[in-house]
This record gives structure tokens, sequence and C-alpha cells, in this order.
């Protein structure tokens, strides 16, 4: 067939009825692209022969290495039909088959009457010639006076793989129909109900297509009948699924149903059980019948795509109808299921009928034993003179040369590629089957615009009516799926001005015949490695005769086109629209909503693109002059259109969950690598590109193979650097507990930590004779002593205070005015400004009186003693003062009533500035592994400034420049006696935990169970979906051990299983990291070192080692065993 | 002459010796390679684990023992494990191989954690990664310098990096606030500002109070103009230590 002049298909595009928008949908490997290619075939983009080995679709390098699809592309197709000619050409084409069967049988050599011809094989397959007969005649013969329909069809080829979900939500987001494919082998497949349940979800308009028929015949050797059972088999697993989305819908609606009625009975008190049981009648007697495929409604397709046939049991109705005497009609019904024909009297009969008679259902007799008859004279007993008569009663015209060839699967497509042809066949199904989007947009768009509502309101909005009528004449509503980076030298505008249409395509062919060759000459299996060498050949060779210097301008280079489908109106290049953000709220018309002018409009055509004047609603397009402005997705709306409503945002999107964090091999390539980020961010609707707080760049993909795919765009296209990926840091906090404390818990690390400078003064120790956690310290100059003493904070005020972490930053930073005045004064009690802020000190304090009283005598009233948070000064860690007094340095009395004049001038609130900052330095980095601190109190006992210090104060001066150096080492010496009394108690490490949601089936449960407590994980709940047979399980996950978390599940669950992971809070790890076995069961069951059962001490050791601290690790674990050769 | 057998030979291989001086006599004890450093932090607590033989020696490789008499004149006891503790905390030893790799690697790890720590990527306003700082270090082939402290090392390191231009890198800068009484902020305003990086706030009335960024080494010499001219009435207060961004942020 020659390729379609593209004029034609620019033309089909206003002609909204005869417009589909479909896509392709299935499992990973099930044949999605294999499919298309044979309909791309049917066009003239790619030669027939190669259909479903090129796989034209995948044009990415790794997606023809791996051989799975990984982006969504679409390409428009032309198919003609001759509906209403059909019909009557069908007739007259069956009396000629009838005559050609009556030749067949001849030739056949089998001397029957023609009357009772359906008992024997080799009559069957005379039979099935003339079936073909008319197929092929009514496909191929039109008389030319019949009315040819041309339809446009927008095709979507989707990827199957888990992680690609994302692309399969845009893809049915744009599209008004589906072809579902399964295995013909493998039957329904966890993605097979993911994809089911996403076309459910966007109301579009599913066909089945059950692919690979051949791997029943050729690998599995079933016989027509096997097969048959097993056929049914599968159709029946997805009616099941289907059968159960439509339960879950009704159910839902009951359950709102009832719901509304309980608030009403609420009000009016009228209760009534017998309402409840209308209702249940009601979820009975709901009609379900329309959503279940059956191969007699003509939603079911048998194909096999690698031989390129395919075929609907309508087809062979047509034929049999006539030969057999019945209505077509009629055996449409019957082809498929428990029907028979009885011999004698030509009647269908249903099992009843059987009489215990051994007779083939009609499916079989009629359909399959013909497909099998071929394959077994082709391929697996080949018979060249069976094949030739069987060519020849088929009426097929096929080159004697082809025939003759010695690759019988190149024989078989091409008799099939003639009898059965899949193109015509699926594109005929999807005219037939799915709705135009005129139709589709009718039921679609309410559905769309009210989510939530059952029966949608009228349309008033002249917006509402134009996307439900679909009107080309009305305002532009688009809809913006997502941004595809192309290369700029793939734009039209920026191939040669001079190249007509026609040249274009002339170079469109010689790029495909170097296809060809190059998939020609390469084994199977390396075509894509090859393919890709001959086009970069091919390219350079084109470029060569181009300007060079515009083409390196252009080479590398990248652009934006938005993936859209467009609802209503027309979009012309020019034109000016509203682009709305994702987070468009019609209530705020004025945020995150833009104007933008539509730079330029294409055909998307697989890897090419055609440029176009306007597209009209219906349609799926590429625009361009988006960027900047659509981020992943938007909608377009017209200029004139006030307000707007946001289409984005009510698909069924899936979370990224899988973490790393991304660095360039050569730091001074940063730049690039945050460009290639921001690019991948606008390019991947389902990845996540965030910058942490650590300074680490962290993307977040939906699964593994995702992940690569976004490691290879970024290295080959986005950044175009090296770049080096690693498990994201991962944050913890210290805390410490009321628990008798482990001996060892000063030992060597905590010593040298805190100690090591003092080691010998033994400045900084433990208080003999103060409470837990008191320490002594003095400056290594002798000049200032104090006492501060650690106490964990109480459970309720933790609470209080990490529940109300943001209410505290943003008083404590709003409020500068406290320390602004004076610092060391109380936070909560000092004098403050009017207004907001005297409301918010007022709230915090009368909030926290109570949890102090509570909390036992030493807390009590202490809330107005807190000096700081920490660390940043907002955290949930405090400074209390308890020293008696006043610790703020009253500046404006201007030092007359100072406490201590006597010391060189300084006073101890002179130090005030020097201990809250130790205090926040050590609260930032606790002694554990260097995190903050968490939940943990210093009440500062006692302050002094030490008379006996070696040089005693001079005169002011000295003082003064000795004050520096002892605020100094305040500074240290606070934090450090923080850190010493934090370990007075008994640490803990606090993990950070995410919350985990898993939705799986009853099957996989246990190994869903399984891998979360590999993983440390605890299950929170578990229940039953309603309605549906998934288990819901909630779980807390270290995010510690998330990494390949979700990739585990995933594998250990064969797919089933896929989780959601949500950041939500720090949790204690009730484990001390310092110890270690002390009792004699505990020494008899884990030894002495014990470091592989001690969890905490394990995760704070990577920590230090990471940040380079001291850690208690010997070097050489057996002295003795060292090696112990010289070394030459 | 004693014949030296073979059989009555002990060779020490894997031998790591710690010699100590006192008394005008040298003793060595004999250690396994790799441990004495472990002894001495306190990791390893199994003294069998850390020496060959228990004894303590004139001259290990001789084999000649020290003898009681030396013993008690030098260390005024005659108790052979507390000689040995003494020598295995004050002597002077080999470090091992591995021992010297794992100090320099921590040394090394310890820079860069200080680098990253104190500086920003200028662009951003964000911290650079520690394992980012590890690939500029190496960029500047810098060999770790045990007996400097890590902290003066990374400040050197940042100067470093800081004329190479490898990655734009610059000190995180303080914010403090300074307040002054007003007729010695009048005088003092223009020496201070010389000294400061950037002004985020003024509030010129009773007290001068400026909040600003400066660089961590002009802390010190803001403190000793405040503390000079205004005789303790000046302050100067630290608001944050190091000014980053906080949060994440998405793209």
């Amino acid at each position: 067939m020659p390729s379609i002049p593209e004029a034609e298909l620019i033309r089909l595009q206003a002609n909204q009825a005869h417009v589909r928008n479909i896509c392709i949908l299935a499992h990973v490997d099930h044949g999605k692209t294999t499919l298309s290619d044979s309909l791309l075939a049917s066009n003239g983009i790619i030669s027939s022969k190669l259909a479903g080995k090129v796989r034209f679709l995948d044009s990415r390098a790794d997606e023809q290495e791996r051989g799975i699809t990984m982006e969504s592309s679409a390409i428009s197709l032309y198919f003609k039909i001759r509906r209403r000619a059909a019909a009557a050409s069908i007739a007259a084409a069956a009396n000629k088959a009838n005559a050609a069967a009556a030749a067949a049988v001849a030739a056949g050599g089998v001397v029957t009457d023609q009357s009772n011809d359906t008992t024997t094989t080799a009559i069957t397959s005379t039979t099935a010639s003339s079936t073909e007969d008319s197929a092929a005649n009514s496909g191929a013969s039109t008389p030319a006076e019949s009315v040819a329909e041309e339809y446009l069809i927008n095709l979507i080829d989707s990827p199957g793989h888990v992680d690609f979900s994302g692309e399969v939500s845009t893809a049915s987001r744009l599209c008004d129909g589906a072809l579902v494919l399964v295995d013909a082998v493998e039957g329904v497949c966890t993605q097979t109900h993911t994809v089911l349940r996403q076309a459910w979800k966007e109301s579009v308009r599913p066909v089945l297509v059950i692919n690979k028929i051949d791997r029943l015949i050729t690998e599995l050797q079933f016989t027509p009948l096997e097969a048959y059972i097993h056929l049914n088999k599968i159709l029946e697993q997805v009616n099941a699924v289907m059968g159960t989305f439509f339960s879950e819908n009704v159910l839902e609606e009951d359950y709102r149903k009832k719901a509304e009625k309980k608030k009403e009975q609420g009000t009016t008190e009228s209760t009534t059980g017998l309402e409840d049981t209308f209702s249940d009648w009601h979820v009975e007697t709901q009609d379900d019948s329309h959503i279940y495929f059956h191969p007699s409604q003509g939603n079911v397709i048998f194909a096999s795509a690698i031989d390129g046939w395919a075929f609907r049991v309508d087809q062979f109705a047509a034929i049999y109808a006539q030969k057999l005497g019945m209505k077509e009609g009629v055996l449409r019904k019957c082809l498929w299921g428990d029907f028979y024909l009885d011999p004698k009297t030509k009647r269908v009969i249903g099992y009843k009928g059987l009489k215990g008679r051994a007779l083939k259902p009609l499916a079989i007799h009629l359909v399959l034993d013909n497909v099998w008859k071929v394959y077994d004279i082709v391929v697996v007993n080949p018979d060249k003179e069976m094949t030739e008569k069987v060519v020849k009663s088929l009426n097929l015209k096929v080159l004697p040369r082809d025939l003759r060839s010695k690759d019988t699967r190149a024989v078989l497509t091409t008799i099939f590629s003639q009898w059965l042809p899949l193109s015509t066949c699926v594109l005929l199904a999807v005219v037939e089957q799915l709705p135009s989007p005129a139709a589709a947009q009718k039921i679609r768009m309410p559905k769309m615009l009210h989510p939530f509502e059952t029966t949608a309101p009228e349309p008033t909005e002249d917006w509402e009516k134009g996307m439900i009528a679909c009107d080309p004449s009305s305002g532009v509503v688009a809809y913006v799926s997502k941004m595809v980076s192309v290369p700029l030298d793939v734009l039209p505008k920026n191939k040669r001005k001079t190249l007509s249409a026609e040249e274009m395509r002339e170079r469109g062919r010689a790029q495909r015949e170097h296809l060809v060759a190059a998939a020609k000459s390469a084994e199977m299996g390396e075509v894509g490695v090859h393919l890709d060498v001959d086009e970069v050949l091919a390219n350079r060779e084109l470029k060569e005769a181009e300007d060079k210097a515009a083409a390196e301008e252009l080479e590398g280079k990248e652009a934006l086109i938005g993936f859209s489908r467009i609802y209503s109106g027309t979009v012309r290049v020019g034109q000016k629209l509203k682009v709305l953000g994702p987070k468009y709220d019609p209530a705020y018309p004025t945020q995150h909503c833009s104007e933008v002018t539509v730079d330029s409009l294409f055909m998307i055509m697989g890897r090419d693109l055609i440029g176009l004047d306007q597209v009209p609603a219906g349609n799926v397009f590429g625009i361009g002059g988006l960027e900047g402005h659509v981020l992943k997705y938007g909608t377009l709306w017209s200029a004139e259109w006030e307000g707007g409503q946001n289409l984005v945002g009510k698909g069924l999107e899936t979370a990224p969950i899988v973490r790393v964090a991304l660095e360039p091999e050569d730091p001074s390539q940063m730049a690039q690598l945050v460009r290639g980020l921001q690019l991948l961010n606008q390019a991947d609707p389902s990845v996540q590109v965030l910058t942490q707080e650590t300074g680490e760049h962290v993307i977040l993909t939906s699964g593994e193979v995702h992940l690569q795919r976004c490691m290879a765009d970024l290295r080959e296209r986005f950044a175009r650097i090296e770049i080096s990926m690693s498990e994201p840091i991962v944050p913890f906090r210290e805390t410490a507990i009321d628990a008798p404390a482990q001996i060892v818990t000063s030992s060597a690390m905590a010593v040298n930590e805190a100690q090591g400078r003092d080691q010998v003064a033994k400045l900084i120790s433990k208080s003999e004779t103060g409470a837990r956690g008191t320490i002594v310290a003095t400056t290594p100059n002798r000049h200032v002593r104090f006492v501060v003493r650690t106490v964990p904070i109480p459970e309720d005020i933790k609470k209080y205070l990490s529940d109300n972490a943001e209410q505290i930053q943003a008083y404590v930073e709003d409020n500068g005015g406290i320390a602004k005045n004076n610092s060391g004064v109380a936070v909560l009690t000092g004098e403050v400004e009017t207004g907001e802020k005297a409301k918010a000190q007022k709230k915090l304090l009368e909030e926290l009186t109570p949890l102090f009283a509570k909390a036992g005598e030493e807390w009590k009233g202490r809330e107005k003693d807190i000096l700081a948070f920490g660390p940043r000064r907002v955290g949930p860690n405090l400074l209390i003062n308890q020293l008696g007094f006043d610790f703020s340095r009253n500046r404006n009395s201007n030092n007359t009533d100072t406490v201590e004049e006597g010391h060189g001038g300084i006073t101890v609130q002179d130090m005030a500035e020097s201990i809250l900052t130790g205090f926040q330095i050590a609260t930032n980095g606790g002694p554990l592994c260097g995190e903050p601190m968490l939940g943990m109190a210093f009440f500062l006992q006692e302050i002094e400034i030490l008379d006996n210090s070696q040089e005693a104060g001079g005169s002011g001066g000295e003082g003064r420049s000795k004050m520096a150096v002892s605020s100094g080492q305040v500074i240290t010496s606070m934090r450090d006696a923080c850190r010493l009394g934090f370990l007075e108690w008994s640490p803990r490490l606090m993990l950070a935990m995410y919350s985990c949601d898993i939705q799986t089936t009853a099957e996989v449960l246990g190994k869903v169970y399984a891998v979360i407590a590999r993983r440390k994980g605890k299950i929170l709940h578990e229940e039953m979906k309603e309605g549906t047979p998934f288990f819901s399980i909630q779980a807390l996950l270290p995010v510690v051990e998330s990494f390949g978390f979700s990739d585990d599940i995933r594998k250990r669950t064969s797919g089933a299983a896929s989780p959601q992971l949500i950041f939500s809070h720090f949790e204690v790890l009730d484990m001390d990291p310092f110890w270690v076995p002390n009792t004699v069961e505990e020494l008899e069951d884990l030894g002495e070192k014990a470091d592989r059962d001690n969890v905490a001490k394990k995760y704070m050791d990577v920590v230090r080692k990471r940040k380079g601290l001291f850690v208690e690790q010997k070097i050489v674990e057996h002295a003795e065993k060292q090696r112990t050769l010289r070394k030459n | 002459m004693v014949i030296v057998q073979p059989n009555s030979q002990i060779k020490l291989t894997n031998v790591s010796i710690v010699r100590y001086r006192k008394g005008g006599k040298r003793f060595e004890i004999a250690c396994y390679k790799n441990k004495v450093m472990e002894w001495r932090s306190g990791v390893e607590k199994d003294l069998g684990e850390v020496m060959q033989i228990d004894n303590v020696f004139l001259n290990v490789s001789k084999g000649q023992a020290a003898n009681k008499d030396d013993l008690m004149k030098c260390f005024k006891t005659e108790d052979r494990n507390a000689i040995i503790l003494e020598i295995l905390k004050k002597g002077e030893l080999q470090v091992g191989e591995k021992e010297r790799a794992s100090m320099l690697e921590g040394m090394y790890r310890d820079i860069a954690t200080t680098v990253a720590e104190k500086c920003v990527n200028p662009e951003t306003k964000r911290p650079y990664t520690v394992t980012m700082i590890e690939k500029a270090m190496a960029d500047l082939h810098l060999s770790v310098n045990p007996s400097r402290s890590a902290k003066s090392q990374a400040l050197d390191v940042i100067k470093q990096l800081l004329e190479k231009k490898t990655i734009p890198i610059a000190r995180a800068q303080m914010r403090v606030r300074i307040v002054v009484p007003s007729k010695d902020g009048k005088r003092i305003k223009d020496k201070l500002m010389t000294m400061i990086a950037s002004k985020e706030d003024e509030d010129l009335d009773e007290n001068y109070e400026w909040t600003c960024l400066i660089d961590p080494g002009q802390f010190r010499p803001i403190n000793e103009l405040l503390q000079a001219e205004t005789k303790g009435k000046g302050q100067l207060e630290m608001l944050s230590l190091t000014e980053t961004k906080q949060g994440d942020e998405v793209f």
C-alpha cells in the first residue's frame, strides 16, 4: 500500500465522526508494539514484511535494545473502508465464493457433496477457502461505485512495564478507546488488571485482543478444542476483572447512597429497613452486560500480531451465513459458545440438543479448525502441494516465488496477510466498536468535570457544552498530558525550507530503505543495534547535504512539545491561549495561569512530526511554544473565556517511590546536571526532582527500570555528562530516654569526643552530687564555670513541640523582637510588641502551662524560663533557665545595676550569648553521630565568673579582651557539656519512618509481610477492600531500610503489590547504640561482640563513617591472623 | 657461642615494636601490627590481642629481655603488667599500614565534612554534599597531613578550592546582629560596614542595630572592635552559624 499523503490526514482531522483516538494497553510483552507495527504497515509507513520486527514506535535506542517500550508514542493512521458497500459486496462476493468453492473442491479432489461438506477436515479447508474467498473479495475487489469511508485513527502505543504506568494513564486520558491485549498463553497478568482498571476509570471503551494465538498452535500444540477451552478461560478471566470493577462501582455508589440517606435520616428521623433492602435489590438489577467481552458482540479480536493475522467471529459469520443458509445475525451470536451444528438437520443446536453426540462447537468447527489447518500444512508439517492447493482454494494471489520460500514462517505470513489481514480486522473493529470523539466526549466529559457526582448536572457554561459536544467552532479546551522532548532537528520548521512534502516523503523512504536493509542483514535479536548504526549513518549523510553550521547548531538541542488532546474548539498557529497549571483553582483565576501564543502544531507520526496550521476538536496532536509554561501537564483554555476548569489531577497518578541522589562525576559540571534535571522534570510526568536541604539532588522515579531510563536520558540527552548515583543520605535524630544507661556509655568514643581536648584538665565532668545528667564545666582559661543538667523532655511536651513546630518557628522568627532587645531573656515572657506576636506568645504559653504542670515538679512553671529552642532556634529542644535570676543583660539600664561588677566589668549575663550558641551547636549535632537532637531539655543551673583565674582581671580593657576569649571557650564548653549530659542518659537513635500503603491480592499477602519484616517494618493494620479481591496494608518502614524496597516487593510478589511511601515521622529505635551483651544469657546467645545484633550501633557507625568521625571498629579483627609474609 | 638452631629460634614476624625511654634506658615491647592505636583509643580491650610476647625487652629483635633491676630502677615497680600498660600508653609506636590508611581516610572524610559544613554553593545557597567536596578535593591532589587538625586543613582546602574554581564555592556566611549605643554607633559605623558582607536590616534609633551577614573570619575582629570602642556596651550576637537555604525544593 502506498504511503498516505499528509494532506489526506489533515483533511480527515476535521471530520470528527471519522476520527478515532485509541491507545494500545497491555501487560509487558503481550505484543503492543508488534501489533501497532502491523497497523503501520497497512499505511505504508513500514514494509509489511518487517511488520512485527522493527517495532517502529520504539524509537529510543534503549527501547530497541531491551525490547520493551518505555515512552508512549503516537501516530496517525489512515483507514479506508466501504461500509455500506461492504454489505452488498459481501453478498455478491459470497455468490462468487460458492463458485470458487466448488472449483476448490474439484481441485482438492475430494469427492463429496457440497451440502454435507462440513464433516471432514479436508473439506473444512475448502469451506474455509470459500470463507476466505469472500473475505478476500470483500476486502480487495470492491466495486468502484461503492461509497468509501475514510477514517483517521490516532494511535498511541503505551508501555506495559509497571514502572511506566504513569505513561499509561496519560495515554488513556487522551483516548476514547483502547485495544487491550492479552497474551493467549499467559492470560491475564497483573498489568492487564491495571490497564483495565485505568480504562475503566477513564471510561475508555476497551476492545479485547487475544494475541499470540500462534503460540497455542506451534508452542503448546493445542488441538483446536483445547485452544477453544483455553481461550474461553481467558475471556472469563478478563470478564471477571471487569465484573469486579463494576461491582466495586455499584457498591461504592450504594455506600454513598446509604450514607446520604443516613444523613437525611439524621434530620428527618424517618427510618425504614425497607429502603435498605430496596437498595440491595437495586444492586442486583443494574445491568452490567455491556461491559463484558464476548466475541459475538464483536469486541473480541483473535490475533497473532507476529504472523500478521487477526479475525473476529463476524468475519466468519458473514461467510457461513450464506453457506449454511442462516441469518448472519443469528450465526454471529452462536459462532462462539456452546452451539453445535447438527450435521443431519443442518441446524444449530444448543448443548441440550447434543444428546451425547461428540460434536464440535461451531467456533471450533468453522473457525479454529481452519486456522489450525493452515498452520499444520505450512509450518508444522510443511506440505508444498497442500499449501498450493489451499492458497488456490483461498483464491489468494501469492507469488510462486514466495510460496517456494524455504522460510515457512514467511510463507505463513504471506498467506495470512492476504487471508485474514490484521490491520483491516483491527481497524475495522476500532471503527465499529470504539466511539468517535464526539460520541465519547458525551459520556466522558461529564465524568471528568464532575468526578464525584453520579449524575452530572446539565451543562450550563459555554465551555461545558463545547466539550460535551466536541464542537470545533466553540472556544478551545485542550489537555496537555505530557511534554515530549524531541531533538530540534526533527521539527518540521528546522528541516530545509525548500523541502516539499513530496521530497520529505522521498527522504523518509530512503531512510526506511536503510532500515529495511539493516533489518534484513541483521539477525532478529540484534535488529535494534544495527538499525541504530544505520540510522545514524543515514542521518549523517543527510546532514552533510544540509548546511553544516545550521546542523551543528541544532544538533543535540531539544525542544519540548506538548502531547495534547483537544476537547473543544479549534487551535490555530499564532492563537493566544490561556495555560492553566496543575494547581489552578477556578476560585483564584489569576494564580497558576499564564498566556501563551501557539508556536506550532504537529501531527505526531512516531518519531516524525508533521507541521499543521490548525487542529479541530477531538484530535490528538503536538503543540509547540509551551516551554516554560507547562511543566508536565496542564490545561489550555480559550483566552476569550473567563475562568476555566482544571482538567489536570483527575487521573490516577502513581507516586514515584525509588529515591536516588545524583552527582556529576566531574564536580565542575554541576550546572549541567541541574539544567538536565530541569529538562527531565519537564519531559517526564512521573519523575520528581528535588534539591534537599543537604544540597543533594534527588530524583524520585516509579521503579528501577524507570530510573535506568531517566539516567540514560540524563546522560545522553539532557545533561550529557557522566553522572554517579548513590543512596540518598538518610536523616536521623538523637534522643535519650530515662532508662538504665549502659556502663559503657561513657566508653571510648564518648570520652574521645566530649573530652578529647580537655582530657588532662577534666574541665567538664559529671557532677558528683547533682541529679542524673548534671554536668559541671569550666572553660579552659578557668574563667567561667557553669552547671548544666540534661533531661529528656516528657512525652507530652515533646509531642506538643513537634506538633506545633511551625507555630513556634513562625513565632520565633517573627519575633526577633525579644532577642533584639535582650539576648538571654526567656523566649515566652519577654516584652513583645502588641498584636499578632503577643497573641501568639499568649497562646503558646497558655498551651504549654498545663503540659509543664503535668510533667512533674521540676518542670512546673518552667515554661516561663525557656531561653531558647534548638537547633536553629526553633527545634524541639529546650534550654531552660534555672539560675533563679534574670539571665538577660539589661542593656537599657547601661550596666548600672548588674550583679557583679568586679571581674573587669564582665558579668555572667555577658556570657548568655555564648551559652545559647553552644546549646544551638550541641542540639544541631548530637554526640552519637552528629545528627540533630530531638526532645532534650537543658537546665542551666549555675553560672559564675571565677575570680581565681590566672590573670585576675585588671583594667576594664583587659577584661574586655579576655571576655572575647572566654566567650569563645564558653561556646565549646557548653557544647561539650550538653553532649556529655546527653550521654548520661540512655541514648537512642531515632529513625525516619515512611508510612507505607500497599494494595495487594490475598495470594501474595504472606510475601508482602515477609518483605516488610525483613526490612524491619511494622504492620499497622490490614483490611479487605470491600467489593474487590484486594487487601490494603498500612505499615511503617524505616527510611534507612527502604532503598530497593519497592523493587524487592514487586519481585517477590510478581508485581501484584506496589507500595506507596510517604515520610511520616521520626521514631525511636529502642536500642542503646552502646549496648553490649552483659548477662550470662546474652553472652551465650550473642557472644561478646554482638555487633551483628545491635542495629542501632550499625546505623550509628555508618553515619559516623560517612562523616569521618571516630568509629569504634577494629581495623584488624584477629591480630594473630594478619598476613605475616614479608613484602618482598 | 650459642649455636643458633632453627628449632630454638623464635622468628618475629607480624610484629610492631613500641619503644619507651625512661630513666635513661630504652624499653621495648613486642606488639601485633595495627593494634596499638586501637588499644590506645579503647577499641581493643583484650591485651592478649595486642601483645605478642608478654615481656618487656631492651631490644626485641635481639630477644634481649629487660632485667628486673632495670625495671625496678626505672619504673619503681615489679609488676610487669603495669609496666607494659605504661609503655603501651606512653611509648612511641610504629604506625601500621592499615592504621595509617584508616587514619588518613578518616581524616580525609573529616576534612571534607568540615568543608561541606562551612561552605555553600553561592548560586543556590545550598551546601555541597560531602561526596562532591571529596571529588573536588581529589582534583586538588590534596595530601592529608595527619599531624594537623582536620579543621585547619579544611580551612586550607577552602582557600584552595576558592582559588582553583573547580566548583563555585563560598564560605557560608554567618548571620549576626550588632547592637551599639547610638553615640558609639555613629563613630564606628563606617569601620563596621567595611567588615560585614551584606546588610539585611538596619535600625537607627536609640541604639544602632544591624542584622547582617558576615564572613566567619570577621567575627572575631568585629567583636574585638566592638569591645574596644564601646566598652562592652556593644553587642555582637550570632543568629545562625551558616546561612543556608532551608527545606527541600521541588523543581
